[in-house]
């Protein structure tokens, strides 16, 4: 097509604004992140997730019984009060 | 593992192998850059972007399908990744084109001094381009691809690479008047 030969007929002058790329200067800078980055994962898959998970078993736990006793405190007070005044007819007189 | 070629280290990048990455990385850094610099300015933004776009691809190395091809699948990582950048640059392109131009910072040192000028021209010329038509005729121009290697890397057809290049070619006109005046 006489576009692209009008075009090319450029090419000669435009290879000159072509620079050089350092491929393994910029490959080896890919592998380090990329590598960076796995271990920081693999650190995170094999430490602070599972971390995460037991504290949050154990928060649920500790929540659990404190639910637990919370409820159960008002029978423990009426348990104490009639005790207390059981206890209490046989001092009187 | 030993890798021979692209189909066993396609396959290693797919299974989360290090080594198998890394043959693509240096099989294509070169055509990532290539296509970056397409559109940005600056070579070293190019490098910057071609970079970004490799390590994208190995972390989303579970999205690339089988049988599919890894160059194109890399340019078009590259490629939004080098608009994005264009997006954000908008409101400073005038200061990158000033950065740039005089063009004599990039250009080659065995540029003779006529030459020199003329790409100078050449790359301000480019500059004025809309991003597409920019990185279409970059890839053409500088790079020297031809037009089913740049329909391939920016996944176009070979038909809208050669519509990109004539509406750069209506842009470049002026400089290509001149270019045959003084050829004549």
């Amino acid at each position: 097509m006489k576009d692209d030969r009008d075009l090319a007929q450029l090419r000669p002058f435009a290879a000159s604004l072509r620079q050089e790329v350092d491929v393994a200067r910029l490959v080896g800078n890919v592998m380090g992140r990329v590598r960076a980055h796995r271990t920081v994962t693999d650190w995170l898959d094999r430490w602070f997730r599972p971390a995460i998970v037991t504290a949050t078993i154990a928060i649920a736990i500790g929540c659990a019984g404190l639910y637990r006793q919370t409820t159960q405190m008002p029978d423990l007070v009426s348990a104490a009060e009639t005790r207390i005044l059981a206890e209490a007819e046989n001092v009187l007189p | 593992m030993t890798l021979h070629d692209e189909a066993s280290a396609i396959e290693a990048f797919r299974n989360g192998d290090l080594s198998g990455f890394e043959w693509l990385a240096t099989r294509y850094m070169r055509e990532a850059v290539s296509v970056a610099r397409g559109f940005l300015a600056v070579h070293a933004d190019a490098e910057d972007v071609a970079q970004d776009a490799m390590v994208r691809a190995w972390n989303k190395r579970d999205r690339f399908r089988t049988g599919e091809r890894f160059g194109p699948w890399l340019h078009r990582i590259v490629a939004n990744l080098a608009l994005d950048v264009l997006k954000h640059r908008r409101r400073v392109r005038e200061e990158e084109i000033a950065v740039t131009h005089p063009a004599s910072a990039h250009l080659q040192p065995e540029a003779v001094a006529g030459g020199r000028q003329k790409a100078e021209r050449i790359a301000m010329a480019l500059e004025g381009l809309p991003p597409m038509q920019r990185a279409v005729a970059s890839l053409f121009l500088v790079e020297g691809y031809d037009h089913a290697e740049i329909a391939g890397m920016l996944s176009l057809s070979e038909g809208t690479v050669r519509s990109h290049l004539s509406l750069a070619r209506k842009r470049l006109r002026e400089l290509l008047q001149e270019f045959a005046e003084s050829a004549s």
